[in-house]
C-alpha cells in the first residue's frame, strides 16, 4: 500500500496545500494564547475535509478506475483513505493538546477536566467528517456522497443542540468531562463502522 | 497455455447486453477487439477486470479465475490513462515502484526516454498522445505478461503508434506474453493482431485467426447479375459501389475464372455488421 500512501501525499501536499497550512495557522494562534475555541477546533474539521477532497479528486482524475487494475485490493483502496485521516488525526489531536496544555500553563490556569473536554472534542471532530462522509462517496460517487453527507451532518448538528438545550441549566464545560471519554468511545466506533460499511459499498461498486 | 479463456460471458444493462461471449487467446499471441461505439469492447475488458460485476460466464486469467490473484502480471491501459493531474512522471514511478512488486525503474526511465515523456512536466500538461503513452510506458514497466490495452494507440500521431505497435510487437516476441488489444484503428489491429475477434451490439460475431479471416475471405465486384450466379452461402455481404456490386465472398466457394481481391479486416467488418444489421 506504500504507493497508494505516496500518491495521496503527493496528492495532499498539492492540493490541499492551503489547508494544511490553516490548521498550522490556527494551532499557532490557539497556542499564542488565544482563548477562543473555534482556533482549536475548527483545524480538526478542516483536517477532517482532506480525505474526502483526496477522493474526489481522484474521482475527476479517473484514478478510481485505474487504481482498479493496479495489484491492490478494493479493501485496500478504501482503507487509504481511512489511514490518511487517522494519521491527520493523530497529528492534530497531539498538536492541539499539546497547544492547550502549553496555554494553560504559561496562563497558570492548567485544569484536567477542560484539557480532556477540549481534546476530546478535537478526536471527535476529526473524526466525524470522514466517518460521515466517505462511505457515501465511495457508495455514490464525490458528487451524490458530498449531498448526503451535507443532510447527514445537519442532521447530526440537530441532534446536538437537542441534547444541549435539555442540559441542566448551569451545567459548565467541566460537567462534560465526565461524558467525553465516551463521546471519543462512541466516535471511534462509528469511524470502524464507517470503514467496515466504506469497503462492503465499494466491493459492491461497477465502474 | 491459453493466457485469457473467456467462456460465455454475459452482462445486461438498461438498453444493453453483452450475449455470451466467449474467446481464447494463447499465449505468444494478439487478440484484437473490433467494434463500433457501444458494441461491449470495453464492457468486455472492465468485465474481464472485475471493474464490472459479470451475470454469468466465466474468466481464466494466466490460469487463475479471478483477475485479483493476477494483477501483478497484466499491465492495463484504458482509453483515459487515470494518473492524477498533477504528479509528473519520477512521482508516477515511485508511487508505482511502491505498487508493483516487479517494478522495473530502468525499464521505466528507458521507455520514458524512448516516448520522449519528460520528467518534470505534470500529467496535466500532457497532450493526450503523451498521456497514453505514459500508460503505456508503466504497463510495459512491470514485467508483465499480459497486457490490455483500451484504445490505447487512439490519440497518437501515426510515427508514435508505429513506434508503439512495434513495442507491442516486440512484447510479444517472449511466447509467454500476450496482449488484448481494442481499437477503433483498426489498420493498426491489422499489422498487430493474430487474432481478430468482432463485437457488435453486444454480440461476438466471429473471432478467429486474422490470417485465416484473410485468406478464407475475399472481395468481388461484379454486376447484380453476375452476383445472382454466387451462391447464397458464399456471399457474406454486398455493397452498392459507382462501378457495381462490390461483395465479401468465401474464396473457396467462388467458381473458377472471378477475379476476387485480397480483403482488408476493416472491410470484413464492415460488411459484416451490414449484413448483422
Amino acid at each position: 500500500m506504500r504507493g497508494l500512501l505516496l500518491k495521496d501525499l503527493y496528492m495532499a501536499w498539492k492540493y490541499c496545500k492551503l489547508y494544511l497550512l490553516m490548521v498550522v495557522g490556527f494551532l499557532m494562534i490557539a497556542a499564542g494564547g488565544h482563548s477562543n475555541s473555534f482556533f482549536l477546533i475548527y483545524p480538526s474539521i478542516m483536517s477532517g475535509l482532506i480525505p474526502m477532497s483526496l477522493l474526489a479528486y481522484d474521482e475527476q482524475h479517473k484514478w478510481d478506475q485505474y487504481s482498479l487494475t493496479l495489484p491492490y485490493t478494493r479493501v485496500q483502496l478504501v482503507s487509504v483513505k481511512f489511514l490518511v485521516g487517522l494519521a491527520l488525526c493523530f497529528v492534530v489531536v497531539i498538536s492541539s493538546a499539546l497547544v492547550l496544555a502549553i496555554r494553560m500553563l504559561t496562563a497558570n490556569e492548567f485544569s484536567w477536566n477542560i484539557w480532556i473536554v477540549w481534546v476530546g472534542s478535537v478526536l471527535c471532530s476529526c473524526l466525524l467528517g470522514p466517518s460521515l462522509c466517505l462511505p457515501f462517496m465511495f457508495k455514490l460517487g464525490a458528487e451524490k456522497g458530498r449531498i448526503f453527507y451535507s443532510i447527514s451532518l445537519g442532521l447530526l448538528c440537530a441532534i446536538c443542540v437537542l441534547l444541549t438545550l435539555n442540559l441542566p441549566t448551569g451545567t459548565g464545560i467541566t460537567d462534560l468531562a465526565a461524558v467525553i471519554p465516551l463521546a471519543c468511545l462512541v466516535s471511534i466506533a462509528i469511524f470502524a463502522l464507517s470503514w467496515w460499511l466504506s469497503i462492503r459499498f465499494y466491493e459492491k461498486r461497477e465502474f | 497455455m491459453n493466457t485469457l479463456e473467456i467462456k460465455h460471458l454475459s452482462k445486461s444493462f438498461p438498453g444493453f447486453q453483452l450475449d455470451n461471449i466467449s474467446l481464447t487467446l494463447p499465449s505468444g499471441c494478439v487478440m484484437g477487439l473490433v467494434g463500433e461505439n457501444g458494441a461491449g469492447k470495453s464492457t468486455t475488458i472492465k468485465l474481464i477486470l472485475e471493474m464490472l460485476r459479470r451475470d454469468g460466464g466465466t474468466v481464466t486469467i494466466l490460469g487463475k479465475d479471478s483477475v485479483q490473484l493476477v494483477k501483478e502480471d497484466i499491465g492495463v491501459v484504458m482509453d483515459e490513462v487515470g494518473i492524477p493531474l498533477c504528479l509528473n512522471t519520477r512521482q508516477v514511478g515511485k508511487v508505482m515502484a511502491g505498487s508493483y512488486q516487479n517494478w522495473d525503474q530502468a525499464r521505466y526511465e528507458a521507455l520514458l526516454q524512448k516516448l520522449s515523456l519528460p520528467d518534470k512536466k505534470p500529467f496535466k500538461d500532457f497532450s493526450r498522445g503523451m498521456k497514453m503513452k505514459l500508460g503505456i510506458a508503466i504497463a510495459l514497466s512491470h514485467n508483465a505478461k499480459l497486457l490490455i490495452l483500451d484504445e490505447a494507440t487512439s490519440g497518437l500521431d501515426p510515427v508514435v503508434r508505429d513506434e508503439v505497435v512495434e513495442m507491442f510487437r516486440e512484447f510479444t516476441m517472449d511466447e509467454s506474453h500476450a496482449i488484448l488489444i481494442s481499437s477503433h484503428i483498426v489498420s493498426d489491429l491489422e499489422k498487430l493482431c493474430d487474432y481478430i475477434a468482432f463485437l457488435h451490439q453486444g454480440k461476438l460475431l466471429l473471432c478467429e485467426e486474422k490470417d485465416r479471416l484473410l485468406e478464407e475471405y475475399g472481395l468481388v465486384l461484379c454486376t447484380p447479375e453476375q452476383l445472382m450466379e454466387l451462391d447464397a452461402d458464399t456471399v457474406k455481404g454486398t455493397k452498392k459501389s459507382p462501378y457495381g456490386i462490390e461483395a465479401l465472398v468465401l474464396r473457396e466457394n467462388v467458381p473458377a475464372g472471378w477475379k476476387v481481391s485480397p480483403v482488408s479486416i476493416e472491410d470484413l467488418f464492415i460488411f459484416m455488421v451490414k449484413e448483422a444489421k
